[in-house]
């Protein structure tokens, strides 16, 4: 996201073409940026439910909080280039990319790890008595 | 065939911090995921990344699972769920 004090000052003229353009253009890259950090993850993942590598989960993470950080201060700056010019392309999907990755950062390194380690423990619920459980403390 | 699922300890604390409506839509995912194995996703490791998104009112909600299929126990395996609230634009 190197481009966003350009965007800024693209922001600041009236030239509405050029500013929906370069939101357009920053959206994608981001996008693609994204994608990015995605292809590193799995090529890092090791096989395995035993195998949790936290040191390298941990530094992926990192780029996942960066890329989320970026990409609200982005978007930030397309709401208020919406508000001025018009539509930008590409913008909802950056927002559901966000979302997704929101949801994913939701879940700590600690939960991540523990969760794996209670699979292969066998401490699970069955969906049978997720649904029952659910049901009875919504009564 | 379809396989069966379960949660892990902290996979079922991240579906009660949901919403009721949230859990159940996240229930009927599972179920859905579960009748048509192995689960589409994408693969980091052994592990399948599911997420899913449902709007209400003026909020999108994004749910993220990740899924651990054992094709011999014929169980999809989850091992944590996460999920996220943002403003929904038109």
């Amino acid at each position: 996201m190197v481009a966003l004090p350009l965007f800024d000052v693209v922001m600041s003229s009236d030239r509405a073409e050029r500013a929906i353009h370069m939101a357009g253009q920053l959206a994608e890259a981001a996008l693609g940026e994204l994608r990015q950090i995605e292809t590193i993850e799995e090529g890092l993942a090791p096989a395995g439910l035993t195998h949790f590598d936290r040191a390298t989960v941990a530094l992926v993470r990192g780029m996942y909080e960066q890329w989320a950080h970026e990409t609200e201060s982005l978007l930030d700056r397309i709401v208020q280039a919406e508000r001025k010019f018009g539509a930008v392309p590409r913008v909802q999907s950056l927002r559901d990319a966000l979302g997704r990755t929101l949801a994913m950062l939701s879940v700590s390194l600690d939960d991540m790890e523990a969760g794996r380690r209670e699979l292969m423990e066998g401490r699970v619920v069955s969906g049978e008595e997720v649904r029952r459980e659910l049901r009875l403390g919504a009564q | 065939m379809s396989y069966a699922w379960e949660l892990s300890e902290r996979a079922l604390a991240g579906l009660r911090r949901m919403q009721g409506w949230l859990q159940e839509e996240t229930l009927d995912e599972l179920d859905r995921l579960a009748a048509e194995p192995p689960p589409a996703g994408r693969q980091v490791g052994d592990a399948v990344i599911r997420d899913f998104v449902r709007d209400r009112g003026t909020e999108r909600f994004y749910v993220f699972v990740t899924l651990f299929p054992d094709a011999t126990a014929k169980t999809l395996r989850i091992s944590d769920i996460g999920s996220c609230v943002l403003p929904r634009f038109q």
